[in-house]
């Protein structure tokens, strides 16, 4: 579910950071008020955890694998806005240092994971379990809020990276029609994203998030598991909710026009521009040559040229070396 | 799982250490991620290839000047996420958006080759130094750094843990009994990572009050602006110029 | 300088930790503690640094005494902090920085020194201690010698007159043994209380003035 850079228009990103602004910006508020004390030690401990989460391949029946975000799980922990805090962090050093998701696409990013992700599955967990981890009594029933916690979490985070995808052509496109980002609607971008987060990703997030409770509960059951944080009021989570749908619809609202959206329909049964698309489609030698060249004086593509020619044939004889040498190549 | 571990502890180990060999001058850490970001959001922003392509032939020359193991391991990170939006891109071709596969991948391999040499020459200090210098909450930085830390801690205690486990483990098990024994040991690994963790926590904020913590952090690095930080900030005009002038001439 | 009267502790599940504990730390002197697993010198140490408080009893720093709601008072707790230093068991949980040098001088920004005086104190630990190579380091990626090495110079840069320490010899090689024991020995002022916990025998003849046991039921020997 990392974004990647070019995935999403600069204006998306700019867009999903703004809305991020103010969530980090209360976080920052809540954790200094409401946390015990020893709370960025334990936030340093859920984002680090969040991470070793995504490299756990758990694997599913039918010899497939799959990995989970854990948002859930540190914010039924440590609280939504800690979790929040913590993910961002977790993201911010995967697309910094390991170029994991991107960074213009960080926002987005974190608005999914670390923003729609723990609270979507810390208000599920404690709308079904609402005196979740204060009473032995209440043990399996904590486990499956958690369970049905973590999977609406997660489903709802995918779902809003699907419509951010999807809003992406509708919006960005060059004359000729062709889409700048990415070229999938909504008819395509939702299923094939949340099919993989129904089914498998799913499935993975609630095993990562119930094996560790449960393992916690009986090694060390006397760890207060409860989050004692005042519950969130009910004109937040109005806003919140609010913010969560009108995000994407803002954008629309924000772009071209809302009227895009018969166009794309039109476009997507094939009447609009798609002969042209295609046309150009299958001429392979006209995508580069025209896209890259048009109107620019000849002998800057001379020089790139021969700039890259020669940056590939450095890079190459020095891969052959390190072959040669019998080193190998990490 | 322990490989994707230990290479990735290795990394963050390997940081920590190879920069006292650099020769090239130390620029600003933040000056430095702002070029990349620059130069990422023009290219997303760029409607023409030219800017891209020649965003990527410097990425390349930079590329080119690094030793070959660093370039084989710059390359093979590269690897998956352009193969990967090659393949996401593929049915694009055929549902009318057929410059969109190649626009979009070169833009991908453009951006994370950036990222990816920005982090050849920074170590993981720097880039999170960088956000504190531009006057982030110090709370955000103060969560980055202990979120490495403890990566490496944990990472080190889960690995050990597997190991562990691997010598009491004997592939008989078939089917949905290997399953089941899969997840108990994922989560007893993860679970008990989970407890040593909330205990170091702890006692690594009693430590922190040892010292006299009293909620605010400053930093001891400091950085001078110096001339070959202007020199590199001349970079942002530049592109900035060379983004307007592609444009202009579509 | 430091004063148990009666002191005892109970961990919340009702078991005692310290049991009745009356005793008279001194300057100047080194006090050696040891005694087998679980007869409480980590709660002790606790309690000296204010992180724990005692169930029954009192504890005196310079005659004052210090109770968990004058600890929450954040000028006494500085105070305490400034005047006793603490080298944990596990060095790994204490060095939280991003570099050895950040390690350092956190204790010193905390203290409000002026920025010319930290970096004059780094300087003079890092190179005290033996540390020049690895100031750019993360302490996370050090050895255990190095992570002890740089404990000691993050709290000896406080320049804390009370300096305790819990297993100091715990998990290093003979080499780094042997350094610890003799720069311990270094530290022995005529003003300075150095209280060490730890079963190692030689250590405790090469530094002791005096030699504490606890035993069992959780009281001094």
């Amino acid at each position: 579910m990392h974004i990647p850079d070019n995935y999403l228009s600069p204006e998306t990103c700019i867009a999903m950071t703004a809305a991020m602004v103010p969530v980090w910006a209360v976080s920052i508020k809540k954790v200094k008020d409401a946390l015990p004390k020893d709370k960025i030690p334990k936030m340093g401990v859920g984002g680090s955890f969040s991470f070793l989460g995504m490299m756990f391949n758990v694997p599913l029946p039918g010899g497939t694998t799959g990995h989970a975000v854990g948002g859930t799980l540190i914010a039924l922990l440590l609280g939504p806005w800690a979790a929040c805090i913590a993910v961002s962090m977790a993201l911010l050093l995967q697309a910094l240092i390991f170029g994991d998701g991107g960074i213009l696409a960080f926002g987005a990013n974190c608005f999914n994971m670390a923003f729609v992700l723990p609270f979507v599955g810390y208000a599920v967990t404690h709308l079904i379990a609402p005196k979740f981890g204060t009473e032995e009594s209440t043990k399996k029933r904590d486990l499956i809020a958690a369970g049905v916690g973590s999977y609406c979490g997660l489903n709802a985070a995918a779902l809003c990276a699907a419509i951010e995808f999807g809003i992406q052509p509708m919006l960005f496109t060059d004359a000729a029609g062709n889409a700048l980002y990415c070229p999938y609607g909504l008819g395509v971008a939702i299923p094939a994203m949340m099919i993989g987060h129904l089914t498998l990703f799913g499935l993975v997030e609630v095993i990562f998030t119930c094996a560790i409770l449960a393992f916690v509960r009986s090694a060390a059951p006397e760890m207060q598991l409860s989050h004692k944080e005042s519950h969130t009021s009910m004109p937040l989570k109005v806003f919140l909710g609010a913010l969560i749908l009108a995000t994407p619809l803002g954008l629309l609202a924000t772009g071209t026009a809302w009227g895009e959206w018969g166009t794309d329909e039109i476009a997507d049964t094939g009447i609009g521009y798609t002969p042209q698309g295609m046309l150009d489609g299958f001429q392979f030698e006209a995508i580069i040559p025209d896209y890259s060249v048009a109107g620019m004086p000849e002998w800057i593509g001379y020089i790139l040229s021969a700039v890259i020619g020669a940056a590939c044939m450095v890079i190459l004889f020095k891969l052959v070396s390190l072959l040669k040498k019998g080193g190998s190549a990490a | 799982m322990d490989r994707t571990l230990m290479r990735l502890l290795g990394r963050i180990l390997e940081s920590d250490t190879k920069r006292t060999d650099s020769k090239l001058p130390r620029i600003l850490p933040a000056l430095r991620l702002s070029v990349v970001l620059l130069c990422i959001l023009l290219c997303a922003l760029s409607r023409n290839a030219v800017f891209v392509v020649g965003i990527l032939a410097a990425e390349l020359i930079r590329l080119a000047f690094l030793p070959p193991q660093r370039i084989a391991g710059v390359l093979g990170r590269l690897a998956l996420p352009v193969l990967f939006t090659l393949l996401i891109m593929l049915p694009s071709v055929f549902l009318g958006h057929p410059r969109t596969m190649l626009t979009v991948t070169m833009k991908v391999t453009c951006s994370v080759l950036l990222l990816l040499l920005a982090n050849e020459e920074m170590d993981w200090k720097d880039v999170t130094g960088a956000f504190r210098s531009l006057h982030i909450p110090g709370i955000f930085t103060m969560t980055l750094d202990m979120t490495m830390r403890f990566l490496v801690l944990l990472g080190r205690l889960a690995d050990a843990m597997l190991e562990a486990i691997s010598l009491r483990t004997f592939d008989i098990l078939k089917g949905r009994k290997r399953d089941r024994a899969r997840y108990m040991t994922a989560g007893g690994v993860l679970g008990t990572t989970f407890l040593v963790s909330q205990r170091m926590a702890t006692q690594t904020y009693e430590a922190m009050e040892c010292r006299g913590y009293d909620g605010v952090y400053r930093s001891y690095e400091k950085h001078r602006f110096g001339w070959q930080d202007a020199v590199y900030a001349l970079l942002i005009p530049l592109a900035i110029a060379a983004f307007i002038y592609c444009q202009a001439a579509l | 300088m430091i004063q148990l009267e009666h002191l005892s502790y109970q961990y919340p599940d009702g078991n005692p930790a310290l049991s009745d504990i009356t005793y008279h730390f001194e300057a100047g002197k080194c006090y050696c503690l040891s005694g087998p697993n679980g007869c409480g010198k980590s709660t002790l140490f606790r309690i000296l640094n204010g992180l724990s408080f005692a169930s029954a009893g009192s504890y005196l720093l310079d005659g004052v005494d210090v109770t968990e709601k004058k600890m929450r008072d954040k000028a006494f707790a500085a105070s305490l902090h400034r005047r006793i230093g603490y080298i944990m068991q596990n060095t790994e949980v204490q060095l939280f920085t991003r570099s050895v040098e950040e390690e350092i001088a956190f204790g010193l920004y905390q203290m409000g020194l002026s920025d010319e005086e930290v970096v004059a104190r780094v300087e003079k630990y890092i190179s005290l201690l033996g540390l020049e190579s690895l100031r750019k380091r993360s302490p996370f990626t050090l050895s255990g010698g190095e992570k002890k090495r740089t404990a000691l110079a993050a709290i000896l840069a406080m320049d804390p007159p009370a300096l305790i320490m819990d297993e100091p010899l715990n998990g290093l090689d003979e080499d780094g043994q042997q350094w610890v024991t003799d720069f311990i020995r270094g530290l022995k002022t005529p003003d300075r209380l150095l209280i060490v916990a730890t079963h190692n025998k030689d250590l405790i003849s090469e530094i002791a003035d005096e030699t504490i046991y606890m035993t069992k039921e959780h009281t001094f020997r």
